[in-house]
C-alpha cells in the first residue's frame, strides 16, 4: 500500500511538471501587433499612413544642403558640429551619406505596407471607399516623392536615360532583398505612374498643406517634368498652381516662416511639440544671439541679400528674404569681417523655442520652376517677367524687368534667385547639382566663411562628389547595388 | 512531444521499484589540527554518497550517517582521515597536516570531490571573499580563478561587472555565465542587494562536462554560489563582523594644464578667455584661481559594514540566521549604496532519516543614490567630465567663500548656461537633484529530498528571485536646469521620473536520483530532471515635467496636463506627462539525465544529455540538444605510482555542448524576433501610427558552444605544491549576428544565426605552501589564464571578411572579437603641422578615409589575465595579499582625446601636452597644430591616435590582521577574536592614461566613474 502511495505521489509531481511546462515554452507576449491583425479597419490605414508622412525626415536635407554648399559659416558656439561634412568628407558610412537613402527607402517601405493593407481590405459603402482612395493617392504620391527625392541625390545623370538611377520599390521586401538600380527612364516612368494614379484617387478637397492634397500631386509633378524637359507640362502646371496659390505679400511671408498662416505653402511637414525641432540644426538653445548658434549664415549669402539699390531709385530697398533669413541680433564689424555674427532667423521657433513646421513646396519654387522651363524653352521674356513677378512681391514694390540674352544667363540669374528664395529650405545643392551642371558652377565659398572652419573654399562641379555615394550599410547587405563613380 | 514525455514517464515510474529502511543516527565531535587547535571549515563527506557538512568556528561537527558508512574527513594541508561509524555517537577527529587534499566540489546539482571529479571547476571559499569592503561579491572574485575575467566600468558603490569565462562567446547574445545563488538562477547584472558575508562558496564551472547540464543557459559558463548554513546537534553561537572604512579617488594619469597654462595657451590661439586678456591679467587671474575640479566632485566615502550571524542546530535541525548593514559612500559627492540583508536556511529532517527539506529566504533592502549619465556626452549632465575637463581659471567658490552650487548662473536665464559653466551646473544638480534606486530582492528556496529506497532518492527544489526596483529621478524645478524641463518659457519647470520594476523569476527542478556501489569498486550514480523556468518583468513609470518647488516630492507638485500657456505667440500644453508601461515573459522548459561511473577511485567517466525549450524561438527551431562525455584517470592510485612524491596526479578530459538562447544579451531582450510586427505610437501632425518593428527572422536557433577540455589536477610533496593546468578549446557556432539587410527594408540589419567563433586557451593555477612549522605559515598562489579569440565565419561581410558599422571597431573573419579596425596614426606632418596618416599602401596621407582601415591585433578583451597573493602567518598574526593583472588589452581614450582636442580649447581645460602642439613650419611634435581638420571624435572613430595599452598591474587587496589565540580568550566568553586593516586597489600598474585602468572591458573610456581604492578596519568576534 505504502509503495502504491508513494508511486502515486511521485507520478502526481511528475505530471505537473509536465503540464507547466507549455506555459513556460509557448509564449505569446501580450499587446505585440502580428502583422495578421494590423491593417482591419480604414482607421487602421489612416494610422499606417500617419506614420508614412512621419518618415518623411526632411531635417537631414535641410541639414545637408546648408552645410555642404556655400551659405553657412562656423558659429560663435560651435565645437565642431559640421566640420567634417564643410571639409566635403563625404564618406559611404557616415551617416551624411546614409541618412536621406535610410529615412526615405523607410518611408517607402512603411507606405508600401499600408498599400498593401489598401490591397486586402474591402469595403461596402461609398463613402469609406472614398477614405480609402484618398489614403490610397495620399500613399502612392509620398511613395514618388520619396524615390523623387532619392533620385536626385544618387542619380548621376538625369538626363541619360538608360544610366543608372535608384531601386524601384513597390512592394514590401523581405529580409533577402538585394535590389538592383533601375535605370533613370524607369525609376522617372514610376514616378509618373504613382502620381498619374494617385491624382484620379485623390480626394477634390484641399485641406491642410500639412497632407497630400490634388495640388500637392501637381506641383510635384511639375518638378518631376522639369528633369525629364517636358518644358509646357511644367509651365502648365506651374501656372495654375501660382494662380491658386498666390505669393505672399511680406508680412504673410514673415508669418508663414512663423507658422502663423499657411500662406504659399503648397505642402509643409507638420511639427509638433516633442517633435524634431529644426532650428536645432542651427542653434543649441533658441534662435538668438545668445542661444548658441553653431552653425550661422554665410558672408557669401549675407552679401547676396544686403541691400542694394537695385533699382536705382536711391531709395533704401526692402527684400523681405533678407529680414526673413537674417536675424536682427546679427552684427556686422564689417564686409567679409571674421568677427560677423550672422544669425539665421528662418526658423524662428513656435510654440518650442526650435520648433518649426518644415515648408517642402512653395509656390514661389512654382514660379522659379516656371521661369526655368521658360528660359530652357528659349522664352527668355517670359523667364524674365517671372523672376520680376517674384522679386516685386519680395521687394513689396515694382522691380526692374532682368533681361537675359541667352540660356546662360537666364539660368544663372535664377540659380542665384533660388538661393535666396530658397536658402535653408533643403535645395541648395540640389540646385547646384542641376542647374550649376548646365552651367558648370560648383560651391564656391567667400574666404572668410572657409576659413572658418579651416575647409576648403570650394567644390568644382566636376567633382564626384555632386551625387551622393550608396551608403556603405546598402553595399554591406546588397551585393546587387552598384556604388557611384568616385567613392 | 507528448510521445517522448510519456516515455519518460514510463521511466521514471519504472524506477520506483523496491523501497528498504536503513538506521541512520547523528554523529557528531571535534576537529582539530595537529596541535590539538579547532579546525574549522574541514569537509566532511560521507563515503560514496553526495552528502556531507563542514564542521564550525569551533571544529565542532555533526552529520547524519547510517552506522558502518565511512566518514571522510578532508582539509587543505591536512592530510584525509576515513572514519567508520559503529556504535558511538562521538567521533573527535585530529588532523595530520602534510598530506593530500580532497575539497568538496560544488557542481552542477550535486557534489563530489575534487578527487573524484571529471570536471574543471575552481572553487573559491569564504575565507578570500569575507571581509572585502566590496558591496558587491563579483567584484572579490576578480584575479582569484584563471580564466574568470572580471572588470566594473562603475565607481558606484554594488556597481555591476562584467564577467566572461574563457573569452567572449559571442557577438551580440549574453556573453556572461549563469549565476546559480542555492540552487536559484539569479540575475548576473545585480549583486549590489546580496550580501558577500553569507557566502559560503563560489565555483566555477569552466568545462562543458560541468556545464552542459545548464543547456542553453550554460554557454558562457557557470558560477555556483552556496550560502553558509548551521549544523546539527550545535548550540547556540553568535558571529558578529564589523569593518568600517574610507573610499577615495585613485590618480589621475593625466598632466591637465593649470590657470596660467590653460589662458596662455588660449591667448597664443587667439580663443576663449584668455585671447582678451594681458599677460598682466592672466597671471592675476592664473594667482588667485586655479581649480583642480576633482577636489569638488569627488570626496573620501565612508565605508561602513555590520554583520550578526547566529547558528544553532537540534538532532533534526540546524538554522543559520544573519542580519548585515552595509553603508558605503563613492567617491563621488552624490552616490551611495545602504543595504539591509537577512537571510535564513532551516534544514530539518525526519527522524528516519529519509526525508531532508531546506528552506531558505533571502530578503535584502537596499538604496542607491546614483548619477546615470556616466559615460554620456552631455556636457550638463555627466559630472565625471567636468570634474576632468573643467576650466581652472574659473572659481569653484562663492563670494563669501563656500564652495559655489550656482557659479554665478543666474536662476532662469537659459543663456547664461554656457559650455564653460558646466562644473557649476553639475555641482548645483549634485546637491539639489535625485536618482535614486530603491530595491527589495528576494531570493527563496525550498528543497526537499526523500530517500524512498535504498540507494534512490527524489529530490525537488523550487526557488524565486524577486527584485523589485522602485526608480525616482528629481530635477528640482529651482535648480540651474529646473525651469527648462516642461518647455522654455513655460511658467513652471523641473522633471520628476518614476518607475517601478518587479522582475521574478521561478524555477523548479525534480531530480530522481539513483547511486550504487557494486562489488566495492564499482560505483554507479544515475539522475534524470525536469526543470521549468519561467520569468515575468513587469514595470510602470510615468514622467512629470512642470513642477511646484513647495511640494515636491508629493503627488502634489504636478501641474495639471490641462494647463494652456501662450508660448512664442502660439498656445502649447507643456505639461502632458508621459506613461510607460514594461510587461514580457520568457520561459525554458528543459528535461535531462547525468550518468557517474567510477571504478575504484582510479577510473572515472561521467555523460549527461539534456533538451531544452525556448520561448524566443518557434517550432522547428524550439528544442535544443545538448549532451556531454567525460573521463578521468587518477593515476597517483596506480601501483607504478607508489612511493612517488605525488598525492594527487589526476587527468581529465571532457567534450560537449551547450547553448546560448539570449540573443540580445539581456534576460528579456529578444522575445518576439520571430514575428512580423508593428508597433503604436506616436506620429506625426499630433497623431499616432502603427509602424513596422519587428522584421520577423523564423530561423532563429541557440547558438550553440562545443567545448573540448584537457586538465590535469595535481598535488606534491605532501600538497606542500598543488594546482591545476586546462587547455580547452570552445567552438561557438550559429553565432547571433547582426546580419546587413538592405536599406529598402527600413532596417539595417537583422538578428540571424550565421557565423562561427573560437576560443582556444591554456589555465594554470598553483599553490604552494613554502615554509610551514608551529609559527609560521608562509605560502603563495598563482593563476594565469591565456585565452585567444578567433571570429572564424561572419555573415554578410564583405570580400575582405570583414563587417564595419562605423565606430572604431569591426568583426573580421580570423581576428578577435572586439578588434580596432583604424587607420594608422603616423605622427605629425612638420611642415604644416597635420596629422598624418598611413593609408592602405602604407603611405603618408592627411586625409581619414574608411579605405585607407586595417587591423592592428588589438582588442577590447584581454588576452592574459591572472592573479597572485601570498599569505604570511606567525602565531596569531597573518598578512595576505592579492594581486590582478591583465595584458594585451585596449581602450579607445576618449578622454584623453577630448582634453587635446580643438573643441576644448575655449570652454573646457585641455591636457598639457598640448604645449607641445605644432606651431610653426619645422616643429618636430607629436601633437598636430591645433584648429587642425580633425576633432577628437575624428581620431577617436578612424584613427588609432586614441587606442592605448589598457594592461594594469594591480594590488587588488593587502590586509594585515591579529587573531586573537584560544589560550587568551580561554576565561572570556569569546571563542575568537580577530582584528584586521586592509585596503583594495592600493596600487596600479600601468601606462593607461586616466583615472581608472580597469573599465570594463569597454571600448572607449568615456567619462566613467571610476571605481575607488578602499581602506577598512575590521573586526570579528565570535561567542
Amino acid at each position: 500500500m505504502k509503495k502504491i502511495i508513494k508511486s502515486l505521489a511521485i507520478a502526481a509531481i511528475t505530471i505537473t511538471a509536465l503540464q507547466s511546462c507549455n506555459d513556460a515554452r509557448d509564449i505569446n507576449q501580450d499587446g505585440v501587433i502580428s502583422d495578421e491583425v494590423v491593417w482591419e479597419t480604414i482607421e487602421d490605414l489612416q494610422l499606417g499612413l500617419n506614420g508614412v508622412y512621419a518618415a518623411y525626415t526632411y531635417e537631414n536635407d535641410i541639414n545637408f544642403n546648408a552645410v555642404f554648399t556655400d551659405n553657412i559659416k562656423r558659429g560663435i558656439d560651435n565645437n565642431g558640429q559640421g566640420q567634417g561634412l564643410y571639409n566635403f568628407n563625404l564618406i559611404p558610412s557616415t551617416s551624411a551619406a546614409t541618412s536621406i537613402f535610410a529615412g526615405r527607402y523607410a518611408g517607402i517601405n512603411y507606405a508600401n505596407r499600408v498599400l498593401e493593407g489598401v490591397e486586402e481590405l474591402e469595403f461596402e459603402d461609398e463613402a469609406t471607399i472614398q477614405e480609402e482612395n484618398h489614403i490610397q493617392a495620399q500613399l502612392l504620391t509620398l511613395r514618388a516623392m520619396y524615390h523623387f527625392d532619392l533620385f536626385l541625390y544618387y542619380t548621376e545623370d538625369y538626363r541619360a536615360p538608360n544610366s543608372l538611377a535608384i531601386p524601384i520599390m513597390d512592394y514590401v521586401p523581405t529580409i533577402d532583398a538585394a535590389p538592383e538600380r533601375n535605370t533613370v527612364a524607369e525609376v522617372l516612368a514610376f514616378i509618373n505612374q504613382d502620381l498619374e494614379q494617385a491624382s484620379q484617387l485623390i480626394s477634390n478637397t484641399v485641406g491642410s498643406n500639412f497632407y497630400i492634397n490634388r495640388n500637392t500631386i501637381r506641383a510635384v509633378q511639375a518638378k518631376v517634368a522639369l528633369i525629364e524637359g517636358d518644358y509646357p507640362t511644367v509651365i502648365d502646371l506651374t501656372d495654375g498652381l501660382v494662380a491658386d496659390y498666390p505669393l505672399s505679400n511680406q508680412s504673410d511671408y514673415v508669418d508663414m516662416f512663423s507658422d502663423l498662416i499657411e500662406g504659399e505653402s503648397i505642402f509643409t511637414l507638420s511639427r509638433q511639440q516633442d517633435d524634431s525641432e529644426v532650428a536645432s540644426l542651427f542653434y543649441f538653445n533658441t534662435v538668438e544671439l545668445a542661444g548658441n548658434p553653431y552653425l550661422e549664415v554665410s558672408n557669401g549669402l549675407y552679401n547676396e541679400l544686403a541691400p542694394s539699390d537695385i533699382d536705382g531709385d536711391l531709395q533704401d530697398e526692402e527684400d523681405i528674404r533678407f529680414d526673413v533669413i537674417i536675424h536682427p541680433e546679427t552684427q556686422i564689424a564689417g564686409t567679409d569681417s571674421p568677427d560677423n555674427i550672422i544669425l539665421l532667423n528662418k526658423y524662428p521657433g513656435s510654440q518650442e523655442p526650435l520648433l518649426n513646421d518644415i515648408k517642402v513646396i512653395r509656390s514661389s519654387e512654382m514660379l522659379l520652376i516656371n521661369a526655368e522651363a521658360k528660359a530652357r524653352s528659349n522664352d527668355f521674356a517670359g523667364a524674365a517677367q517671372a523672376i520680376k513677378d517674384l522679386r516685386d512681391v519680395r521687394f513689396g514694390e515694382a522691380t526692374p524687368l532682368p533681361t537675359y540674352n541667352n540660356l546662360d544667363e537666364a539660368l544663372t540669374d535664377i540659380l542665384e534667385e533660388r538661393r535666396k528664395e530658397l536658402a535653408f529650405e533643403g535645395k541648395r545643392f540640389l540646385d547646384l547639382k542641376w542647374i550649376g551642371g548646365d552651367l558648370n558652377i560648383g560651391v564656391s565659398r567667400n574666404e572668410t566663411d572657409c576659413a572658418s572652419f579651416s575647409a576648403p573654399c570650394g567644390l568644382p562641379r566636376s567633382s564626384y562628389r555632386f551625387t551622393l555615394p550608396i551608403p556603405q550599410a546598402e553595399l554591406n547587405a546588397n551585393p546587387n547595388i552598384t556604388q557611384n563613380n568616385g567613392y | 512531444m507528448r510521445t517522448k514525455f510519456s516515455g519518460f514517464l514510463t521511466l521514471l515510474l519504472a524506477f520506483v521499484v523496491q523501497i528498504t529502511f536503513a538506521q541512520e543516527k547523528t554523529v557528531s565531535g571535534t576537529v582539530t589540527d595537529d596541535e590539538g587547535l579547532p579546525l574549522p571549515g574541514v569537509n566532511i563527506l560521507i563515503k560514496d554518497a553526495s552528502t556531507g557538512t563542514q564542521s564550525d568556528f569551533d571544529g565542532n561537527y555533526s552529520i547524519r550517517v547510517e552506522e558502518g558508512e565511512t566518514l571522510v574527513f578532508s582539509y587543505v594541508g591536512f592530510s584525509e582521515q576515513e572514519v567508520t561509524i559503529g556504535a558511538s555517537d562521538s567521533y573527535n577527529i585530529q588532523m595530520q597536516s602534510g598530506d593530500e587534499l580532497d575539497e568538496v566540489v560544488v557542481t552542477a546539482y550535486k557534489t563530489t570531490t575534487k578527487r573524484l571529479s571529471t570536471q574543471a571547476v575552481t572553487t573559491i571559499t569564504a575565507e578570500t571573499l569575507e571581509d572585502r569592503p566590496n558591496a558587491s561579491l563579483v567584484q572579490s572574485l576578480q584575479g582569484q580563478v584563471p580564466g574568470l575575467n572580471i572588470s566594473t566600468s562603475s565607481g558606484q558603490p554594488g556597481a555591476n561587472s562584467t564577467v566572461i569565462l574563457r573569452g567572449v562567446g559571442s557577438i551580440n547574445g549574453n556573453i556572461e555565465p549563469l549565476f546559480i545563488l542555492d540552487g536559484v538562477p539569479v540575475d548576473e547584472d545585480n549583486f549590489r542587494s546580496i550580501n558577500p558575508n553569507d557566502i559560503a562558496s563560489v565555483s566555477v564551472l569552466k568545462d562543458a562536462s560541468a556545464t552542459s547540464v545548464y543547456g542553453n543557459r550554460g554557454a558562457n559558463g557557470v558560477i555556483i554560489i552556496n550560502t553558509k548554513s548551521g549544523k546539527v546537534n550545535e548550540k547556540l553561537k553568535f558571529q558578529y563582523s564589523a569593518q568600517y572604512g574610507f573610499a577615495e579617488l585613485q590618480n589621475l594619469n593625466i598632466d591637465l594644464m593649470n590657470s596660467r597654462e590653460k589662458l596662455f595657451f588660449q591667448k597664443s590661439l587667439g580663443q576663449g578667455r584668455g585671447a582678451n586678456l594681458t599677460d598682466a591679467e592672466i597671471e592675476s587671474l592664473a594667482s588667485s584661481t586655479n581649480t583642480y575640479w576633482e577636489d569638488y566632485f569627488f570626496r573620501t566615502g565612508t565605508t561602513n559594514s555590520q554583520n550578526l550571524s547566529i547558528t544553532s542546530g537540534s538532532e533534526n535541525t540546524s538554522n543559520y540566521t544573519s542580519l548585515g548593514y552595509f553603508k558605503q559612500e563613492g567617491t563621488f559627492i552624490a552616490s551611495d549604496l545602504q543595504r539591509f540583508s537577512f537571510r535564513n536556511k532551516f534544514t530539518g529532517t525526519s527522524d528516519n532519516d529519509k526525508f531532508t527539506y531546506t528552506a531558505n529566504i533571502n530578503a535584502n533592502f537596499s538604496e542607491s543614490n546614483f548619477d546615470e549619465r556616466e559615460g554620456s556626452r552631455s556636457i550638463y549632465f555627466n559630472p565625471y567630465m567636468a570634474a576632468l575637463q573643467s576650466l581652472p581659471f574659473l572659481s569653484p567658490f562663492d563670494a563669501d567663500g563656500s564652495v559655489t552650487t550656482t557659479g554665478g548662473i543666474q536662476y532662469g536665464d537659459l543663456n547664461g548656461i554656457t559650455a564653460d559653466l558646466a562644473p557649476y551646473v553639475l555641482l548645483n544638480s549634485a546637491s539639489m537633484n535625485t536618482n535614486r534606486d530603491e530595491e527589495v530582492k528576494v531570493i527563496g528556496s525550498l528543497s526537499a529530498d526523500y530517500k524512498f529506497a535504498d540507494d534512490w532518492v527524489i529530490r525537488n527544489t523550487f526557488g524565486m528571485d524577486y527584485t523589485s526596483i522602485t526608480n525616482n529621478e528629481i530635477l528640482h524645478p529651482l535648480s540651474i536646469l529646473g525651469p527648462f524641463q516642461a518647455t522654455t518659457g513655460a511658467e513652471f519647470g523641473g522633471l520628476e521620473r518614476n518607475s517601478f520594476q518587479r522582475d521574478v523569476t521561478f524555477n523548479n527542478t525534480l531530480n530522481l536520483g539513483y547511486s550504487t556501489t557494486i562489488a566495492d569498486d564499482h560505483s554507479i550514480q544515475a539522475n534524470a530532471y525536469l526543470e521549468y523556468v519561467k520569468s515575468h518583468l513587469w514595470g510602470l513609470g510615468y514622467e512629470q515635467r512642470g513642477l511646484d518647488p513647495k511640494s515636491l516630492g508629493s503627488g502634489n507638485a504636478f501641474v495639471d496636463g490641462n494647463v494652456v500657456e501662450t508660448i512664442n505667440g502660439n498656445e502649447a500644453r507643456p505639461y502632458i506627462p508621459s506613461l510607460s508601461k514594461t510587461n514580457v515573459e520568457s520561459g525554458l522548459f528543459s528535461y535531462f539525465g547525468t550518468l557517474d561511473y567510477d571504478y575504484d577511485g582510479k577510473y572515472g567517466i561521467g555523460a549527461s544529455i539534456r533538451r531544452d525549450a525556448s520561448s524566443r524561438f518557434i517550432e522547428d527551431y524550439k528544442w535544443g540538444t545538448f549532451y556531454s562525455v567525460s573521463a578521468r584517470w587518477n593515476i597517483d592510485e596506480e601501483s607504478f605510482m607508489e612511493g612517488s612524491a605525488f598525492n594527487l596526479l589526476k587527468l581529465r578530459a571532457s567534450y560537449g555542448t551547450a547553448g546560448n538562447q539570449r540573443i540580445t544579451g539581456g534576460r528579456y531582450g529578444g522575445l518576439n524576433l520571430y514575428r512580423n510586427l508593428y508597433a503604436f505610437g506616436d506620429s506625426y501632425n499630433a497623431s499616432s501610427a502603427y509602424t513596422p518593428s519587428v522584421l520577423a527572422n523564423v530561423t532563429l536557433r541557440w547558438e550553440e558552444t562545443a567545448q573540448a577540455n584537457i586538465g590535469v589536477d595535481f598535488a606534491l610533496w605532501n600538497n606542500k605544491l598543488n594546482g591545476n593546468i586546462d587547455v580547452y578549446e570552445k567552438k561557438t557556432t550559429d553565432l547571433f549576428q547582426n546580419r546587413p539587410i538592405s536599406l529598402v527594408t527600413a532596417r539595417r540589419n537583422i538578428r540571424a544565426n550565421i557565423g562561427s567563433m573560437r576560443n582556444r586557451g591554456v589555465e594554470a593555477n598553483f599553490n604552494y605552501v613554502i615554509f610551514n612549522n608551529e609559527d609560521w605559515n608562509i605560502s603563495a598562489n598563482a593563476n594565469a589564464s591565456y585565452n585567444k579569440n578567433e571570429v572564424l565565419e561572419l555573415a554578410g561581410a564583405n570580400e575582405e571578411g570583414i563587417i564595419f558599422e562605423g565606430g572604431a571597431s569591426a568583426l573580421g573573419e580570423g581576428e578577435p572579437v572586439g578588434s580596432f579596425y583604424t587607420v594608422e596614426y603616423a605622427g605629425v606632418n612638420p611642415a604644416n603641422g597635420n596629422a598624418l596618416f598611413y593609408d592602405a599602401d602604407g603611405n603618408l596621407t592627411e586625409t581619414l578615409r574608411d579605405a585607407d582601415r586595417k587591423f592592428s591585433d588589438r582588442s577590447q578583451y584581454p588576452v592574459w589575465s591572472g592573479g597572485f597573493g601570498a599569505q604570511v602567518s606567525y602565531k596569531g598574526f597573518y598578512f595576505s595579499n592579492q594581486w590582478v593583472w591583465f595584458s594585451d588589452i585596449y581602450r579607445n581614450n576618449l578622454d584623453l582625446a577630448d582634453l587635446e582636442s580643438n573643441s576644448n580649447i575655449e570652454d573646457r581645460n585641455s591636457a598639457a601636452s598640448l604645449l607641445n602642439a605644432w606651431q610653426q613650419p619645422g616643429d618636430i611634435t607629436s601633437i598636430p597644430r591645433m584648429n587642425g581638420q580633425f576633432s577628437g571624435v575624428d581620431f577617436i572613430n578612424i584613427s588609432d591616435r586614441y587606442i592605448e595599452d589598457a594592461s594594469y598591474l594591480r594590488l587588488r587587496n593587502i590586509q594585515l590582521g591579529y587573531t586573537f589565540s584560544p589560550k587568551i580568550l580561554e576565561n572570556t566568553p569569546f571563542s575568537n577574536i580577530n582584528i584586521y586593516v586592509q585596503g583594495e586597489n592600493l596600487l596600479t600598474f600601468s601606462k593607461w592614461r586616466g583615472w581608472d585602468a580597469e573599465g570594463g572591458f569597454t571600448q572607449t573610456a568615456s567619462s566613467n566613474y571610476p571605481t575607488p581604492k578602499i581602506y577598512t578596519f575590521g573586526l570579528n568576534v565570535n561567542l
